[in-house]
């Protein structure tokens, strides 16, 4: 029986005819987290940006450190843009 | 990163008069990553995208070697400094936050759904691996409240309001891998709340929905303007503490087909081979409430699709 909706998934892929699949409850666990930003991935999703410029100057005049700036042109560069 | 202040924006979304001025000064804009001390005097290269561990050495030293009084200068806020032209929205009180994500998927040799693994550029000799997108979705606390029935059986199922069903689909069920692209409104959307447990504790729902979106798939006019389209299938499961009278779960996976240009005036920069091509979904709860979690919907912003985000 798998064999046959795999079969029919990839026969139809094939002749350009796409169908969404079913998708099986069995198989939610696997596609939740093969559809998430995967380990190692994104590096910079690891590092706690602040979003504040003001909040910046006065957190890296305090501690003495420098200021990484990072600006996207249509959407906030921590989502998609 | 230790050795730094990051800091992340939308450049319509920059700040107060004098945030506004610090990013003009140190060219803080667009798409752009740039290094500078507190008082806005630039580090490194200064006009670069990439800031490569090299990059970023080189800043630090630079700083390192300046004074303290420029390592650690004193912030002046004027008492007149002019507020954000444009405010960066906040959460609804009491709402739900859901954070989504985008990749393209591929059935397997075995019919498998699995990541397909496709490029930015890929003909050229610097393409990179495509990046899973992310974006999220707000509720109000009285949309959240809506999808909580007052007194749950199992077997018991309900439509999700309208308004809620237009908003998850038409902003984080579509294919939004290539970013900026707007919201792609409703032809048709079903979604439904099924009980399927209920105890003292809790309440477990399953969520079923499909839609379908944007411009119906037309072989010979794909590759034209204003043809983009989906349709997409979801499945997820919803938990509640009755106790606490909160939504603890709401993981969603989709799996969906998508066609045509994701804008009027670009064509893609992920070239695919398929049209239609097979993207996937997945959604969860965000309980944290980091800078990072506030990030407001794209589609709330940046929309041209007509969607308003909350009026519907």
């Amino acid at each position: 029986m798998r064999f046959s909706i795999a079969f029919l998934v990839l026969a139809a892929w094939c002749q350009g005819r796409p169908e969404i699949p079913e998708i099986a409850a069995k198989d939610f666990q696997r596609l939740h987290e093969a559809l998430r930003p995967q380990r190692g991935e994104s590096p910079w999703r690891d590092i706690e940006w602040m979003t504040s410029i003001r909040g910046a100057r006065e957190k890296a005049a305090a501690e003495g450190k420098p200021i990484l700036v990072f600006t996207a042109a249509d959407g906030s560069p921590l989502a998609r843009t | 990163m230790a050795h730094f202040i990051p800091v992340a924006l939308d450049t319509y979304f920059r700040g107060a008069g004098d945030e506004v001025e610090f990013c003009s000064k140190i060219k803080a804009g667009g798409n752009h990553m740039a290094v500078a001390t507190a008082g806005g005097k630039v580090l490194g290269h200064g006009d670069a995208l990439r800031m490569r561990e090299k990059e970023l050495s080189k800043a630090l030293e630079e700083f390192q070697a300046l004074p303290e009084e420029e390592r650690k200068p004193r912030i002046e806020v004027p008492s007149n400094v002019a507020p954000p032209r444009r405010v960066l929205p906040a959460p609804p009180a009491n709402g739900l936050i859901l954070k989504g994500h985008c990749t393209y998927v591929r059935p397997d040799a075995a019919g498998q759904v699995v990541r397909a693994k496709e490029w930015y550029y890929r003909d050229n000799p610097d393409r990179w691996p495509v990046e899973t997108q992310s974006d999220m979705l707000w509720l109000t606390e009285a949309e959240w409240k809506s999808l909580v029935p007052a007194d749950p059986k199992p077997g018991d199922r309900a439509d999700v309001a309208p308004p809620v069903q237009k908003r998850f689909f038409c902003t984080i069920g579509i294919d939004y891998m290539e970013g900026s692209v707007n919201a792609l409104l409703p032809r048709e959307t079903a979604l439904t709340l099924t009980v399927e447990s209920v105890t003292p504790e809790s309440v477990s729902m399953r969520l079923d929905g499909t839609a379908r979106l944007g411009k119906e798939f037309d072989e010979k006019g794909k590759s034209g303007k204003n043809t983009r389209g989906c349709d997409v299938r979801i499945l997820g499961y919803v938990a509640v503490d009755r106790a606490r009278k909160a939504i603890t779960k709401f993981d969603v996976v989709g799996l969906g087909l998508a066609w045509g240009n994701k804008m009027e005036y670009l064509h893609r920069e992920i070239r695919l081979d398929a049209e239609p091509w097979m993207y996937g979904i997945a959604v969860e709860l965000v309980e944290t409430r980091r800078p990072i979690d506030l990030v407001p919907p794209y589609n709330m912003l940046h929309y041209g699709s007509g969607l308003k985000y909350f009026a519907e």
